[in-house]
Order: structure tokens, then C-alpha cells, then sequence
């Protein structure tokens, strides 16, 4: 470890690094730490017009299709007001504070997080922002595959969507259906090129607004934003308005002793708090490193982990209210819940067609917006890691990740046939989308929001990062902060991640049975080994050449 | 942003879906039953048992029987808890499904505990909202 020489600097910045550190030899690697974040820092870089416009990004960033759906497909789960407990101390312990350190390391460096990481650890802490961006990728292909298909049910909502008589080319569906099913104009769509057309559409639109960086997310947002909010607030209005709605709310909340036990009850809690933040895609890093120098970010993550909790609560009112008023069965997964159920909820609505036709273009639009808000942090988190390591322009930039990620999000919606009997996902796309999902999403999220924090809190040392946060903050973290991240996170993390694992491979019924062996594949079944085998290969390969081969940093 | 799991389990709304083809029909004395009250359940055609489902497909799903001497069109059940609720009229022999449906079952008087988790949720969530709000409208202030 190189010996540095005190610094003199007078900056606000610099300074209230300097006055927590250690300056002796063995605690260097920290000094070097905060003499690089003042020498390279990026005194030239965008950022945003203004502090509301970084919060509707952000929390636009957070809240995204899972806060709809997932949440309350969750809650239901867990046993409803069972789930609240771990909920909100999830939201203590691990997304908020999480969050903070992603702010905290986007607006001190100013850099995206790969180069952020670089700042604070070192190479090899850069390899692992890579190899998030990498992951981050994976999502964004398959997320805007699906966004694709919400839009196609948004537009179906004036087409066959609330229609009987519908069949698709699978063997359940092959007779005309006898009521309007949401379920078979979805495989129906699913088996059809169209939302090729719609996916083409979604990726347009992203790049378009990303085009011109932090001025044109502001201006989407500042529209998407509010409209979402109130699109969502439409639905509870309407949901809790009809007989038994308010009861619907209250099952949402009402507890079950049984559950607070359920240790299944706490690794959902923790789970959905991680995911539904958008923590561990290194988004929230460089939103924040387009923040003004002196900004508030304890406040600012307070307000975008309430925000986006807030709009779960309100989505979760809406989703209960009709589940219930209509004795809806939510089957336990998220694409079910939104593409079919809360459909069917909606086509109960009303004996007036254009009302149901209007509610379903409503909540599919709603999901659309959540999504594409969602999508811009998920593009321009890469945009700007490639901007920063290469030098490059924006649109050079964007031309990179369109040039894999369009071909990619094509992939998941394939519409050939591999299992008409619907055992499995019925399309190779679908078929791809489940497995991606199924091992991208459960662990890369989380192994980076442990390495992050076993960064900060080990490395570069927890209590630089509370002072760096505590500087323009109204309100200040006390000591406990440092604790928080350097054992409570990890801990909690690990065993979340390592109970993942251990529900993998289980014994049940006299047999073991692991992710996927019950679909029929057919000559297919190779992709169960072959998606995670490409899914690491190609994002280490993408994390060890931008770190070591590339770049003018 | 949460999407795992996505499509597991996706077609465990199959069955119900497609129970009306087979022209059985569940018919309830009430639309929406009340949590420990009598409620009388009318088959179309006669079956021996009756397999009930409180929150179903959930980690806290509780299955109950309600069984007969002799097949027959006509059960009483008192719903034990309140929530989404399966029915599904079982073959005694094959032990397949027939048909099912889905109902929610009220409580019994206001869930004071979910109105409390309720209420204390909601200060919470918009009372940070507030006051982080306060809080940043108050910086650009100064």
C-alpha cells in the first residue's frame, strides 16, 4: 500500500472526510480511498435540474411491476398482516440503510457503480460492479419482454381482451372459451409475433427519452410519475367502493399468529424489501451521482424507500379490494396476478362494456408506466458505466446496449410452441424468461447488495460512509449505522441467500426435485443447465474485459 | 420491481377455469359467507365429500373436509376463517377434482387487529412521506 502525505484541501467534501479518518498506516488503504474520491471526482458530470426531479426518477426507478403485483401476491402469500412485521422492519434494517449506501457511493464519487466501487476498493470491487451491470442486462432484456406483453394486453383491453370466445393454439385453450379469459388472449398473444412489435416499441421509447440524458428522464418521469399515482389511486377508489372491498383491505392486513413464526413468512418479507426497492442493480448509484454536491441523502433514500412502500400499500388496497370482492385465487405468481386475475377482477366490474374495457386499458397503461420508469434506471445505468470507463458518447453508449439487448429481449418472446399441453411456459420465449428469472433475479441482486455492503462496511469502513452521508443530512445516522452494515446486512443477507440455495435441490415424496424438472421440455431440456451456464459465463467474461481490457480510466 | 417466481405455479389457475365446461355447479346460500356463521352448499349433482381450501396456493393455506355417509347434493359448512376460500368437490374414488370454485369468506364484525395494522401501517409510510418531503421542500427553502 502506497504511503500518502496528508492532504490540504479546503473543500466542504473533502473536509468532512478528512476530520473521520485515521490517517496511520494501517488503516492507508482508507486514505487512499478519500484521496481518490477528491482527485478524480467528476466536477463536470450532468445532474439533475432539480432535487424533486431525482426523487420522481428514483422512486419511479423503485417502483416498478413487482410494486403492483408482486407485493400483494406476496402479502397474500405470507398470510397477509403476518407479512407486515418483517415488512416494515425490513424496511429499517436492510432497505433503507441499503439504499443510503447506494446513494452514498453514487453522490460522493459521482461515478456509475462500477467506477464507484472502482473508487472506494480497487479493481477488483470494480469487477463485481461489472458483473452487476452484466446481471442488470439479463433483467432489462427480459423486463422489457414483458412490458412488451403488458402493452399488447393494454392494447387487447379495446380489442378481444374482455371478449368470450377465444381459443389459442394449446391444447387447454383449444376449445372457444365460454366467459372472457384474460389467461387464453395472453397465450394467445404469447404464441403470435406481435409482441415482437410491442417489444420493439418499448425499446424505442427508452432510448428515445434516455437520449438526452438526465433533462429527458426529468421531463418523463414528471408525466409518468403522477400519472401512475393517480391511475392507482382510480383503482383503490373503484375496488374499495364495491361490497366487501373495505373487507379485502382489512384481509390484506389482518395478521395470522402462525405466520410471524414461518421463517418462509421473514425470508419473503426481506426478499420483497430488497427486489421492490431496485437495490443491488447499482440504478440508484448513478441516479444519485447525478445529484447536486450538497444534497440531503439520508433524506433523499428515506423519501424514495417511503414513496415506493407507500405506493405498494395503496397497489395492495386496490389488488385486495378486488381479490376479494371477486374471490379471486392469485395462484402464487406474479404474471398470473396481473395478466390474468386482477383482468378477471376487472371484467366484473361492470354490465358496461366501455367501463371494463376503459379499467382494463387503465391498469395495463399503469403497468406500463410503472415498468417504463423502471426500465429508463435499468438502460442508463449502463449507459453511464459505459460513458464513464470508455470515454464514449451517449448515443454511442446507448448504441452498445441496444445492439445485444434488443436481439435479447426478441429471444423472450419467441412465440414457437414447445409444450402445447401447457405443463411448463407453452413458448421458447416464456420458457427462457422463467428460467433467466429464476436465477438471475433470486441471487445476483443479493450477492451484490452483500458484497456492497462488506465493501463499505469491511473496506473502505462504515464509519467514513455514515460521516460522507451525514454531511448535508437534516437528520443524522448515529453510530448504530456502522453495525447496521457491517454485520446486521450481510448476516441477513447470507441467510436469505443461502436458504435460496438450500430450497433448490429437496427431497419430497420419495424423490428429488429441483428448479424445473417437472416441465415438459422435450428435446428443450438442455436450457435448464444451459441459461445459468451462459448467464455466468457471459457476464464474468463482460465484468473481467471491462475491468482489465478496456477502458481509459 | 419484483419479478421471480414468475411463472411458477402459473397454471394452477387452469383447473378452476375450465371446472364450468364440465357443467357441475357449486351453489352457495350466500355469496359472501361470514366467518363462523352456517352456510348451506348445493351441488348439482350428488358427491360424498367436499374439500375446503382456506387461502389457498398460500404458505398458510388450511384444508378442511366436510364429508357425507352418502353422496348427496346438499352440505352445511361454517366457515373457520375468513379470506379467499377453495371448494372443491372431490371423486371419493379417484380422488380427482370435479369442480371448484372460489369464495370469500367475511369476518365476523370489523378485524379491529386489521384495522390497527392497518392504520399504524399507513402513519408510517405517508407520515415518512411527509415529513421527508417537509424535510427536502424546506433545503430548497433555505
Amino acid at each position: 500500500m502506497r504511503k500518502m502525505e496528508k492532504p490540504h484541501c479546503q473543500t466542504d467534501e473533502f473536509t468532512i472526510f478528512i476530520d473521520g479518518c485515521d490517517f496511520g498506516d494501517t488503516q492507508s488503504h482508507k486514505f487512499v480511498f478519500l484521496q481518490n474520491i477528491f482527485l478524480t471526482m467528476d466536477h463536470t458530470r450532468t445532474s439533475w435540474n432539480s432535487k424533486l426531479g431525482f426523487i420522481l426518477a428514483a422512486s419511479g426507478s423503485a417502483i416498478g411491476l413487482g410494486n403492483i403485483v408482486f407485493f400483494s401476491s406476496n402479502a397474500y402469500q405470507h398470510g397477509g398482516g403476518a407479512f407486515y412485521l418483517p415488512y416494515f422492519l425490513a424496511l429499517f434494517v436492510l432497505g433503507i440503510p441499503i439504499m443510503m449506501l447506494e446513494f452514498g457511493l453514487g453522490a460522493t464519487t459521482r461515478k456509475s457503480f462500477p467506477l464507484a466501487l472502482r473508487q472506494v476498493a480497487g479493481r477488483r470491487a470494480e469487477f463485481v460492479g461489472w458483473w452487476a451491470i452484466g446481471c442488470a442486462a439479463f433483467i432489462t432484456m427480459y423486463y422489457l419482454a414483458i412490458l412488451g406483453w403488458a402493452f399488447g394486453m393494454m392494447l387487447g383491453a379495446f380489442g378481444s381482451l374482455f371478449e368470450s370466445g377465444q381459443t389459442a393454439p394449446f391444447t387447454p385453450f383449444s376449445e372457444p372459451s365460454p366467459e372472457p379469459s384474460a389467461m387464453v388472449f395472453f397465450f394467445r398473444q404469447l404464441a403470435t409475433w406481435n409482441p415482437l412489435i410491442f417489444t420493439l416499441i418499448i425499446w424505442g421509447l427508452n432510448l428515445l427519452i434516455l437520449k438526452n440524458g438526465t433533462s429527458s428522464i426529468e421531463k418523463a418521469v414528471k408525466i409518468f410519475v403522477p400519472l401512475m399515482w393517480l391511475c392507482m389511486i382510480g383503482l383503490i377508489i373503484r375496488g374499495l367502493s364495491l361490497e366487501g372491498g373495505f373487507q379485502g383491505a382489512l384481509y390484506l392486513f389482518t395478521p395470522d399468529v402462525r405466520g410471524i413464526t414461518d421463517p418462509g413468512v421473514w425470508r419473503g418479507a426481506f426478499s420483497q424489501m430488497f427486489f421492490s426497492l431496485s437495490l443491488g442493480l447499482g440504478a440508484l448509484t448513478t441516479y444519485a451521482s447525478y445529484l447536486p454536491k450538497k444534497s440531503d441523502l439520508v433524506n433523499n433514500a428515506m423519501l424514495v424507500s417511503f414513496l415506493n412502500c407507500s405506493f405498494e400499500y395503496l397497489a395492495g388496497l386496490a389488488v385486495f379490494s378486488l381479490l376479494f370482492v371477486f374471490a379471486l385465487n392469485p395462484a402464487g405468481s406474479t404474471l398470473s396476478l396481473s395478466f390474468f386475475v386482477i383482468p378477471q377482477g376487472i371484467n366484473g366490474l361492470s354490465e358496461l362494456p366501455w367501463i371494463v374495457r376503459l379499467t382494463g386499458f387503465g391498469f395495463f397503461a399503469l403497468l406500463v408506466m410503472a415498468g417504463l420508469t423502471s426500465s429508463l434506471s435499468l438502460i442508463e445505468n449502463p449507459a453511464s458505466a459505459l460513458i464513464d470507463k470508455l470515454g464514449i458518447s451517449r448515443n454511442k453508449a446507448l448504441t452498445l446496449i441496444a445492439i445485444p439487448g434488443i436481439p435479447g429481449s426478441i429471444l423472450f418472446v419467441l412465440p414457437f410452441i414447445i409444450d402445447p399441453d401447457l405443463n411448463g411456459n407453452g413458448t421458447l420465449g416464456l420458457t427462457l424468461l422463467d428460467i433467466t428469472d429464476h436465477w438471475v433475479f433470486s441471487y445476483s441482486l443479493l450477492t451484490i447488495g452483500l458484497i456492497t455492503a462488506l465493501i463499505i462496511g469491511w473496506w473502505t469502513g462504515a464509519e467514513q460512509m455514515r460521516q460522507a452521508l451525514n454531511q448535508y443530512a437534516s437528520i443524522k445516522l448515529g453510530r448504530w449505522f456502522n453495525p447496521f452494515i457491517k454485520f446486521v446486512i450481510p448476516a441477513i443477507l447470507i441467510s436469505v441467500i443461502l436458504s435460496s440455495l438450500a430450497g433448490e435441490l429437496h427431497y419430497e415424496n420419495g424423490a428429488w426435485t429441483y428448479y424445473g424438472s417437472t416441465y415438459k421440455l422435450g428435446s428443450y431440456w438442455w436450457l435448464l443447465a444451459a441459461v445459468p451456464t451462459i448467464w455466468i459465463g457471459s457476464t464474468l467474461t463482460f465484468a473481467w474485459v471491462l475491468t482489465y481490457k478496456s477502458g481509459r480510466v | 420491481m419484483r419479478l421471480n417466481y414468475l411463472v411458477t405455479a402459473l397454471f394452477c389457475l387452469i383447473p378452476p377455469l375450465i371446472c364450468p365446461l364440465e357443467a357441475r355447479l357449486i351453489t352457495l346460500s350466500e355469496n359472501m359467507p361470514i366467518e363462523g356463521t352456517q352456510v348451506i352448499i348445493t351441488l348439482d349433482q350428488p358427491a360424498e365429500k367436499i374439500v375446503v381450501q382456506y387461502r389457498p396456493n398460500t404458505e398458510l393455506c388450511i384444508s378442511d373436509t366436510l364429508r357425507a355417509d352418502s353422496a348427496t347434493t346438499t352440505f352445511v359448512w361454517h366457515p373457520a376463517r375468513a379470506g379467499v376460500t377453495q371448494l372443491s368437490v372431490v371423486d371419493s374414488v379417484s380422488g380427482k377434482t370435479l369442480t371448484s370454485c372460489s369464495v370469500s369468506v367475511q369476518f365476523n364484525g370489523l378485524s379491529t387487529a386489521g384495522l390497527t395494522v392497518m392504520i399504524i401501517a399507513g402513519l408510517i409510510l405517508f407520515g415518512g412521506v411527509g415529513l421527508s418531503f417537509a424535510l427536502l421542500f424546506r433545503q430548497k427553502s433555505a
